[in-house]
């Protein structure tokens, strides 16, 4: 195909089509510029002003080197060969755009001043880089032709400019290195994959690592306070257990100061201050560590008595606990306890009993005087029993 | 035991799916990167459209006066011979036809074109643009001038172009090939995981937490 290029071929093909555009005009949009331009003068042509629009390559003619006359010029060769009344528009690669008027009640001139006017308001809108192309300036000429003042309102050449492909906004092709540039390196991809797995896999291990632990139970206490290896329940504090010969100096400490007292003693004691005496003073040297507590227990006992106090009761699952200070009630009997073994009972903890010699079991499941009296502290004949077992 | 093995197996599909979030992370940097393309117009489609089409020369509507259809033939068994792909499309310079310059409109047939060669761009004595986007160097000696008689040069600048040679593609690699790059990525992974832990501590912080998650390692 090849495009009119004399100005007899132009104006044949304007008889056919009252607008031509060419290929190198078109805004790069040649068919929708045609189109656009075409509803253009079929409204001019309503208002009874037939139209002709040729945006077209510079033909084989003796056209003057300047721009202006040499559109005017091609201008009016077209009008001669096509003979024609109406608007003429008329531009080409090499001129500018150009329009007369034929035989219609229109002045070319007004309208001309009047496309000046419009395409500067909207060159002013427009951002840097794009401009009126000459299918903008003809549309803008065939609008200002229908104008009944032969001028555009700023607010009209917006419209206009919004209506159709008037403006060339063409932008910077991106050169082939700054496309090379963006894509990065053929490997690139890899090295991100990489990347990502490998910290998805060592932070996802410690996540999914914490939340097995956590489900597990753990909490987020410091591992020192936290790891408690599963067993029995904790036990109440008992009392340190003192050592055999420590009660047994505390003993003898405490006969001494009574045999003082009973010898110094103007009155006679009672049978029951001096039985708990020589009781204690039989038991206090024996390798028996129950026989040592058992002499403590009746030193004191004789102690209270011969002072007229109510007698002294120590607790009964090992009286090196000290006094007692609560009762507690187990299968069904009363028992004096310390302040730990009433605890350790009111836990269901078995209390830290006082064992028998041999340490393998509480002093109190033994078949003894010693647990039958609960060493004193369930039965205050503890001395008499003693005293009779002596014997 | 079980939840060790469990934790692996979970903590590798992780791994599988962050390789592919990392693909598609750089895909969406290259998006951000890459400079907005422009609009093709008509012109330059038609050339790019001839090109598929097989063609190695378009003339457009406008131009056969500067390269008859004769003429254009002749171009046309030159530039098919020629063992390095050569397209030449001719149209008449113009600033009205959809795009900014020679450069760009060449830039535009090369990406439509989706096709390596040598693009010749023709505007008429004295204006015209030789590019081209094959993987390796052109080597040869090409005509850089579009000056004389349009058949005349572009004939010389094409059987310039059928004489030269593309040379081997760089195989300098950024990252060093394949091994390379996946050192680069445990090295740059290397280097996150631990701002990645730090950066969960200080969350766990703000949040009330103690910095360290229960558990460890193993
Ligand atoms: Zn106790």
């Amino acid at each position: 195909m090849t495009d009119a290029d004399t100005v007899e071929s132009i104006a044949a093909a304007l008889r056919d089509d009252p607008v031509l555009v060419h290929e190198l005009l078109g805004n790069g949009r040649t068919d929708e510029v045609h189109d656009a331009l075409s509803g253009l003068v079929e409204d001019l042509a309503d208002q009874g002003v037939p139209a002709y629009v040729a945006l077209v390559q510079t033909p084989d003619a003796d056209l003057p080197s300047s721009a202006d006359d040499a559109g005017d010029t091609l201008l009016r060769l077209i009008h001669q060969e096509l003979g024609e009344p109406g608007l003429y528009v008329v531009a080409t690669q090499d001129t500018l755009t150009a329009v007369a008027t034929y035989d219609v009640p229109l002045d070319a001139t007004s309208i001309s001043l009047g496309r000046y006017d419009a395409v500067q308001a909207a060159r002013d809108d427009l951002p840097e880089g794009e401009f009126v192309p000459a299918a903008g300036e003809a549309a803008v000429l065939l609008s200002v032709a229908a104008d009944d003042d032969l001028s555009l309102t700023p607010g009209e050449v917006d419209d206009l400019m919004d209506s159709g492909p008037w403006v060339a906004a063409y932008g910077d092709e991106p050169m082939s290195y700054e496309l090379d540039d963006a894509r990065g390196e053929p490997e690139t991809p890899l090295v991100f994959a990489v990347a990502f797995a490998l910290v998805a896999l060592v932070v996802g291990w410690r996540l999914l690592r914490a939340r097995t632990a956590w489900a597990g139970g753990a909490t987020s206490e410091p591992r020192t306070r936290r790891a408690r290896p599963d067993g029995p329940l904790p036990r109440p504090r008992t009392p340190p257990q003192p050592r055999i010969d420590t009660t047994r100096k505390q003993a003898r400490k405490l006969l001494a100061a009574l045999r003082r007292e009973v010898d110094g003693s103007l009155q006679p004691v009672t049978d029951e201050v001096h039985g708990s005496l020589e009781a204690a003073e039989d038991l206090v040297d024996s390798e028996s560590r129950i026989e040592v507590v058992a002499a403590l227990v009746l030193a004191e006992q004789g102690a209270g008595r011969l002072r007229g106090d109510e007698l002294p009761v120590r607790c009964y699952f090992d009286p090196r606990h000290g006094p007692t200070q609560r009762r507690v009630v187990v299968s069904d009997v009363s028992l004096p306890a310390c302040g730990a073994c009433a605890e350790a009972v009111a836990a269901d903890v078995p209390p830290a009993s006082l064992t028998t010699d041999d340490g393998k079991r509480p002093y109190w499941r033994a078949d003894s005087i010693w647990a039958a009296t609960g060493l004193g502290s369930l039965d205050p004949d503890l001395w008499r029993l003693v005293a009779e077992r002596q014997r | 035991m079980t939840g060790r093995v469990r934790d692996l197996v979970l903590a590798l599909l992780l791994a599988a799916l962050a390789a592919a979030a990392g693909l598609g992370a750089h895909a969406l940097l290259v998006d951000v990167r890459t400079p907005e393309p422009t609009v093709i117009g008509d012109r330059v489609q038609r050339a790019a459209d001839a090109f598929a089409a097989g063609d190695h020369v378009y003339v457009a509507a406008d131009a056969h006066d500067l390269l008859p259809p004769d003429a254009a033939a002749r171009l046309e068994e030159l530039a098919a011979g020629s063992e390095v792909p050569v397209r030449v499309a001719v149209w008449e310079d113009s600033t009205d036809a959809g795009y900014r310059g020679i450069w760009d409109a060449v830039g535009q047939l090369q990406r439509v074109a989706d096709d390596e060669g040598v693009f010749v761009l023709y505007t008429g004595p004295g204006d015209g643009v030789v590019d081209d986007n094959l993987e390796g160097p052109l080597e040869g000696d090409i005509p850089s001038d579009f000056n004389g008689d349009p058949e005349r040069r572009l004939s010389e600048i094409v059987t310039a172009v059928a004489a030269s040679s593309e040379g081997p593609a760089s195989d300098w690699s950024y990252w060093g090939g394949t091994g390379g790059a996946i050192a680069a990525g445990l090295l740059y992974g290397g280097v996150a995981i631990p701002v990645l832990l730090l950066v969960i501590g200080l969350v766990r912080l703000a949040l009330g937490r103690r910095f360290r998650m229960v558990g460890g390692w193993t």
